[in-house]
């Protein structure tokens, strides 16, 4: 590379720049941006509610992407934790809420690294109570167009007030706050008690939202509304409760995967249908957001994918257990593999994998934090990539490190069509008695050596060095990747063992 | 830059914005000034389309408001946000709708040039060279920013450029 080339690089790169097109007040479309971002947060935060959303907020449940510097999905919504009081207590006493589905997922070459499941103690919060009414086409689960009906206060939602965007309406005498953006409109107004409403639609002209607005009576006995002209937009009521936690004791699982090129979040908590319903809504109104419709486990589901990441989430009415799944990078591409995958476990899988995944053994599966898996030490992964760099001369990259008692991980990527997971592990996690039951290799320079998986998406090779090395080597055919043979994994995975690099690492992650 | 601002309406927006906190508004305006362009540059440089670069800064600029009080050094968190969400809309452009970027209308050859070269790269590799390319970047500072090790953000480049050559040569 000449200095010339670099040169004409960086000037062709000025050349684009220069043609981005600066809008007339950029401050006025960021400061509607942030209108639009606290609406969704009033609109999920506020109405999933007072005492439900926030105490999942606060648990860290529902607050689970990685929201510092790097990747948020801008269309679909971020969660965020607000600064508020903690609605739920830690739970004392009576036993955990049994039966809460266990569920997981069971697919090839997706990787459990984090786990953790704990209960809570419902408790009285402070915040006004909210209520949530949905509708959708009848006889259908998921569907467009819809209508969310919520109703609460200033302190659990937002209306749109002060939006340079909206355009303000009659609603009965009062002002309504018109905004539309793309197919999805809101309509909030304050009511003479102190409340509001907040009417949002998707897949509905404007004119008909106010259309409707108007035709809502606020019901004396009950809390919300009578919206009986929804039946002209052909919906029909599905969901009409308050999104309070349901009383008792509450579950709260997140589990974390590791695939080709993506990464899976499980969380399941418990929670009420219109908590559930509202979080939907919160999804299909966020924008770009393609929807279709699946099940999971015998309950009806939604896939939702947005530009950053597709999530999959349904409702065990039985049992009150919202669950929802995020799916990010090129695993999207698998979706349908991972519906398909979903299991519930039994109490002592359940253990199996709280265990597995948190390196300890966990007495009692419902209680206990899940444990971080720390990163291993620079100087040994690096030790360890310059190993892999000279082995596999068409290497890419690697990522995904992650170390746990016992066990080290490197994700390698080779160029673009392939890719190798190399796992060092202490010998006490990698028993030989249990490799006997795969088929046996040849014996390599380095120790004994053994064939893992071996289809079409997945082959490994396990080696146990007679230096009480330990490593399996995988290589992944997703996505049309190249699998790498039985003869090149054995290679590697020979070669690595008799590498001072994973001998050094080895000693690195402990007996 | 000539961006006149009227920090008012930020300030008032992000108020009630839960992590907010205080907002500085004459450092947001300051930070308005000097980094709105820039970084629409740089995202349009990444994404080649005005309504993907000016969507992902306005929203990263409105995470930053919300989020002022508790972040030390705004630039960097803003170009961090800037370039991973540019990355991620590349990605999935790339599996979801994928179809050439737009063209640029320019009579500057190296702009052909460099547009042609970027369209063969990965959104990551993309990053890496505009990073150290259009932003000159430092190394760490990109591996930093893509939260890569430096080891890969060196290899990434080298056969970044490796390729590049080989298509001039060819």
């Amino acid at each position: 590379m000449t200095s010339t080339t670099e040169d004409r690089i960086q000037r062709g790169l000025q050349g684009v720049g220069r043609a981005a097109e600066t809008p007339a007040e950029p401050h006025e479309l960021v400061r509607e941006r942030i209108d639009r971002r606290r609406r969704r947060r009033h609109a999920r935060n506020g109405m999933l509610a007072g005492v439900t959303c926030l105490g999942l907020v606060a648990a860290g449940v529902v607050a689970t992407r990685d929201d510092t510097t790097t990747v948020t999905s801008a269309n679909t919504p971020d969660v965020e934790s607000p600064a508020v009081e903690t609605p739920a207590v830690d739970a004392e006493g009576p036993a955990p809420s049994e039966g809460f589905p266990k569920v997981s997922i069971d697919l090839a070459g997706l990787d459990l690294t984090q786990a953790s499941a704990r209960t809570e103690a419902s408790a009285p919060g402070t915040v006004e109570p909210a209520h949530v009414q949905v509708f959708r086409p009848a006889g259908t689960v998921w569907a467009l167009p819809f209508v969310e009906v919520l109703t609460g206060t200033e302190a659990n939602m937002g209306i749109g007030r002060g939006n340079p965007a909206a355009t303000i309406v009659d609603v009965n005498g009062a002002d309504g706050h018109l905004a539309s953006e793309q197919d999805t409109t809101m309509l909030g107004w304050d009511l003479p008690d102190g409340t509001q409403t907040l009417v949002i639609a998707r897949g509905i002209e404007p004119d008909a939202v106010i259309d409707l607005a108007r035709s809502m009576e606020k019901r004396s006995d009950a809390p919300g509304w009578d919206v009986t002209q929804i039946e002209t937009l052909g919906l029909a009521p599905s969901v009409d409760g308050s999104p309070r936690f349901p009383e008792g004791q509450l579950a709260f699982h997140n589990l974390q995967f590791e695939g080709s090129g993506g990464e899976v979040e499980l969380n399941a908590s418990t929670a009420s249908a219109a908590s559930h319903e509202s979080r939907v809504v919160d999804y299909l109104t966020a924008g770009d957001i393609e929807v279709d419709n699946t099940t999971v486990l015998g309950h009806p589901a939604v896939v939702a994918r947005g530009i950053y990441d597709a999530r999959i989430l349904w409702y065990d009415a039985g049992r009150e257990a919202s669950t929802y799944l995020i799916v990010t990078g090129e695993l999207q591409t698998r979706i349908d593999d991972i519906v398909d995958s979903i299991v519930e476990l039994d109490d002592s899988r359940w253990a199996d994998l709280l265990e597995r995944a948190n390196g300890s053994n966990t007495d009692d599966a419902t209680t206990g934090p899940s444990t971080t898996i720390a990163p291993p030490s620079k100087e040994a992964t690096d030790a360890v990539e310059a190993a892999i760099i000279e082995l596999l001369p068409a290497y890419t990259n690697a990522t995904e490190l992650t170390r746990s008692p016992g066990v080290f991980r490197i994700r390698v990527t080779d160029l673009d069509d392939s890719s190798f997971t190399l796992d060092v592990y202490a010998p006490d996690r990698f028993d030989a008695s249990e490799m006997e039951q795969l088929d046996p290799l040849p014996d390599t320079t380095s120790g004994r050596a053994w064939l893992g998986a071996d289809d079409s998406d997945l082959r490994s090779v396990y080696l146990l060095g007679d230096a009480g090395l330990a490593i399996r080597v995988e290589s992944s055919g997703r996505d049309g990747a190249a699998l790498r043979s039985i003869e090149e994994l054995t290679d590697l995975a020979d070669k690595l063992a008799s590498s001072s690099a994973v001998s050094d690492l080895r000693s690195e992650i402990g007996e | 830059m000539g961006t006149t601002v009227n920090m008012t309406g930020l300030r008032a927006a992000s108020d009630e914005a839960p992590a907010a906190g205080h907002v500085d508004d004459v450092a947001v305006a300051e930070l308005f000034r000097t980094e709105y362009e820039p970084m629409l540059r740089l995202a349009f440089v990444m994404l080649r389309s005005d309504a993907q670069a000016q969507d992902v800064v306005h929203d990263s600029m409105a995470k930053l408001i919300e989020r002022w009080a508790t972040v030390e050094n705004p630039g960097a968190y803003l170009r961090t946000i800037v370039v991973n969400r540019s990355r991620d809309l590349l990605r999935w452009r790339r599996r979801w709708s994928w179809k050439p970027l737009p063209e640029i209308a320019s009579d500057d050859a190296d702009v052909d040039f460099v547009t042609d070269l970027l369209d063969g790269l990965s959104p990551t590799r993309r990053a890496i060279v505009v990073l150290r390319f259009y932003e000159q970047c430092t190394i760490p500072e990109i591996a930093e920013l893509l939260r890569m090790r430096e080891g890969t953000v060196k290899s990434q480049l080298h056969r970044s450029l490796h390729s590049l050559r080989e298509e001039i040569e060819s």
